[in-house]
């Protein structure tokens, strides 16, 4: 609380030591507790009550234009006995395959940043995965249709070279396309989380590992994945979350056989049923808790903001 | 294990270069097999550079690195008859004790019942028999020490490399790990080479040492001989308490050597080595030879004295230092045992006498 102020030409050095008034400190103290509360009060009523709603709403009854309060789990039963329920299994299906793609092509990553260049430069290079955000996510998705439709630039690249005969159809309006775009737009997500999940892996660790005379892929099983597990494990759920949630990536990308739970609720929405897009929401929610609350059993997320002493 | 006359290191003209820094430059160095041989010497002087050159974790720029008898200067840790204690507490944070003393063995594909047979053992030789479960967390920092030993040992390599591996311990703990190590080396009767720049640890465990400064190799021998004939001015500086006094070479007679220091001129014994007049020269005394002669008494033959001024006493336990200025504005300290009282207390500013055996002289020329 207390302050060394710079000290004005004239005054004498007693003034350093001069009392501050209480009145100005007990107003000090109270503004250093709003700007903490601000953003809690912020999130509680923007987000938190929100989200609490969203299960409330999901039991409404529909009406034809909004809903009204009541108890049904009718929009459930809409869910669950539908052809939605199997789009949303098959989502996760794909969602998983996106996770484990942007693991194996993007932790590798964040372990040469952290084992090869130098401390100085690591965060510079980090910053690198960033400017692709820098470009808004929808232009970003689209400008994978040219590249990637029948006509499109990987196509007539190996047509050229006389790799294929007939265009492959098979990576656009597939659930194909829709990984290609969730691996795209969130591999950046697993090389930050593995970079700081790194952090957990010491140094030394690697020279023990010399010494012993482990070869890489023991050590990679044995010492930096149980080491890191908690913070590959958060940029998992994170790009899983993500693929379940984001409408946009099938909306582009998708055919019939790519709805994602984001999809189905924007078309819930479309379709002034409020009450559904409510549900599936709250399902979502409750897949993710359920993620986190496995995640925590296994690994202890708590390690993650706190690397070993 | 090993024969006491067999050669575990032999080292020639070794180097070591980190772009424009010469961290270690043209050491040559032999360990007898079954020694516990330390590197002694300041921060930054180059002797973890060796014993990380000696385990394999960096390449030499030049020289040769004879193991056993087998060049090893390219090989990587592992291909080498060495294992490495860290500085402090390298364990793997994510496994027991038992895990960690047990995970070069597992690495090398033994059975199972094996493994555990010897893990136990090494953490009964240890002393961590009861902690054979705990997390590394949750040990002390002597503990953690001991279950690196435990790591390395269990390997059962011919040479154990140790690098400051007490310097994060407190004082009492250090001492005690010290004996320890001393008597766990003899017991297994393997290599040690252990660095340090603390010199009562390394009087502790050493059979031989060598100092290590600037990058250089300054001298190797015993403890004994290191504290009570040093051969250079630097070990003379670094170990014990010398006073130092640099002069010029004025005269030779016989075995004599007169130098002249400005204020005084001493005599002393060439001690075998060739000095030529006018060569810069250094010549120490032990602190705790030199005595403090008070005013009116009067110095037996063969003590060599300098006139002095007071200054103060620093009061150290078992010792107390007289610090006093000589003629050229240097110190000069006497040890004294500490005898209690006053009896001891000289003025500040008066003039004495201090002096000490001539025998005692030791002649440096580098």
């Amino acid at each position: 609380m207390i302050k060394v102020r710079p000290q004005l030409g004239g005054m004498g050095g007693s003034d350093i030591t001069a009392p501050i008034p209480a009145s100005r400190l007990r107003w000090q103290r109270g503004l250093s507790r709003a700007l903490f509360l601000l953003p809690i009060i912020f999130m509680m009523v923007f987000f938190a009550l929100p989200l609490a709603l969203t299960v409330v709403w999901s039991v409404f009854e529909r009406t034809m234009f909004w809903m009204k309060p009541g108890f049904t789990l009718f929009s459930y039963e809409n869910f669950f006995f539908s052809a939605r329920l199997d789009n949303f299994l098959s989502s996760m299906m794909h969602s998983s395959v996106s996770v484990v793609v942007s693991f194996v092509l993007g932790f590798p990553i964040a372990v040469f940043i952290r084992r090869r260049i130098p401390q100085v430069a690591q965060h510079r290079v980090i910053l690198l995965f960033i400017l692709p955000f820098m470009v808004s996510e929808i232009i970003r998705i689209f400008a994978l249709r040219p590249v990637l439709q029948r006509t499109g630039l990987v196509n007539t690249v190996l047509l050229e070279l006389g790799v294929i005969t007939e265009p492959i159809t098979a990576i656009l309006y597939t659930p194909m396309g829709v990984i290609i775009g969730e691996v795209m737009s969130f591999l950046p997500f697993i090389v930050f989380a593995g970079f700081l999940a790194m952090e957990a892996v010491p140094k030394y660790i690697f020279e023990i590992c010399d010494d012993l005379g482990a070869p890489r892929h023991r050590v990679f099983i044995d010492v930096i994945l149980p080491l890191a597990a908690p913070g590959i494990f958060a940029g998992g759920v994170f790009i899983f979350v993500n693929g379940l949630g984001v409408a946009l990536l099938p909306n582009i990308l998708g055919g019939p056989g790519a709805v994602n739970a984001g999809l189905i609720a924007t078309q819930a929405i479309a379709a002034l049923d409020f009450p559904l897009a409510m549900a599936v929401s709250a399902i979502m929610m409750a897949t993710l808790l359920a993620l986190l609350y496995l995640g925590h059993r296994l690994f202890n997320l708590t390690r993650i903001l706190s690397p070993i002493n | 294990m090993n024969q006491k006359n067999d050669i575990a290191v032999q080292v020639s003209g070794l180097a070591k270069n980190y772009g424009a820094v010469q961290a270690l430059r043209g050491v040559d160095l032999t360990i007898g097999a079954g020694e516990y041989f330390v590197l002694l010497g300041p921060s930054g002087g180059g002797k973890t550079t060796l014993l990380r050159l000696l385990g394999g974790f960096i390449r030499p720029t030049a020289g040769q690195i004879l193991l056993h008898g087998r060049d090893v200067s390219e090989q990587p840790p592992n291909r080498r008859p060495t294992s490495m204690v860290f500085q402090s507490f390298a364990l793997f944070p994510h496994m027991t004790v038992a895990q960690n003393v047990g995970y070069g063995l597992r690495l090398r594909r033994l059975p199972k019942a094996e493994i555990a047979a010897r893990v136990d053992a090494m953490l009964e030789m240890v002393g961590l028999k009861d902690l054979a479960d705990r997390m590394p967390h949750a040990l002390s920092g002597g503990q953690q020490q001991r279950v690196q030993l435990g790591r390395s040992l269990v390997l059962e390599a011919d040479i154990l490399l140790l690098d400051e591996p007490l310097a994060a311990l407190d004082a009492k703990l250090r001492k005690d790990m010290c004996l320890e190590l001393k008597h766990l080396q003899e017991q297994i009767g393997i290599t040690f080479v252990h660095v340090t720049h603390n010199q009562e640890e390394a009087m502790t465990v050493a059979d031989n040492m060598a100092i290590i400064a600037d990058g250089v190799l300054v001298e190797t021998g015993t403890a004994q001989d290191l504290y009570e004939n040093p051969q250079a001015r630097f070990t003379a500086d670094f170990i014990g308490e010398n006073n130092i006094f640099d002069g010029r070479v004025s005269g030779l007679t016989g075995s004599g050597v007169e130098i002249d220091l400005g204020f005084a001129k001493f005599t002393v014994d060439a001690q075998g080595q060739t000095p030529r007049v006018s060569d810069m020269v250094s010549v120490s005394i032990r602190s705790e030879l030199v005595r403090v002669l008070g005013p009116g008494e009067a110095p037996e033959a063969l003590l060599q004295t300098v006139p002095a001024t007071y200054g103060e006493a620093v009061y150290l336990g078992l010792a107390t230092s007289h610090v006093a200025k000589l003629a050229n504005g240097d110190n000069i300290v006497a040890r004294h045992v500490s005898r209690g009282g006053t009896s001891d207390d000289f003025e500040a500013e008066a003039p004495l006498t201090y002096a000490w055996p001539r025998t005692q002289m030791r002649l440096h020329l580098s």
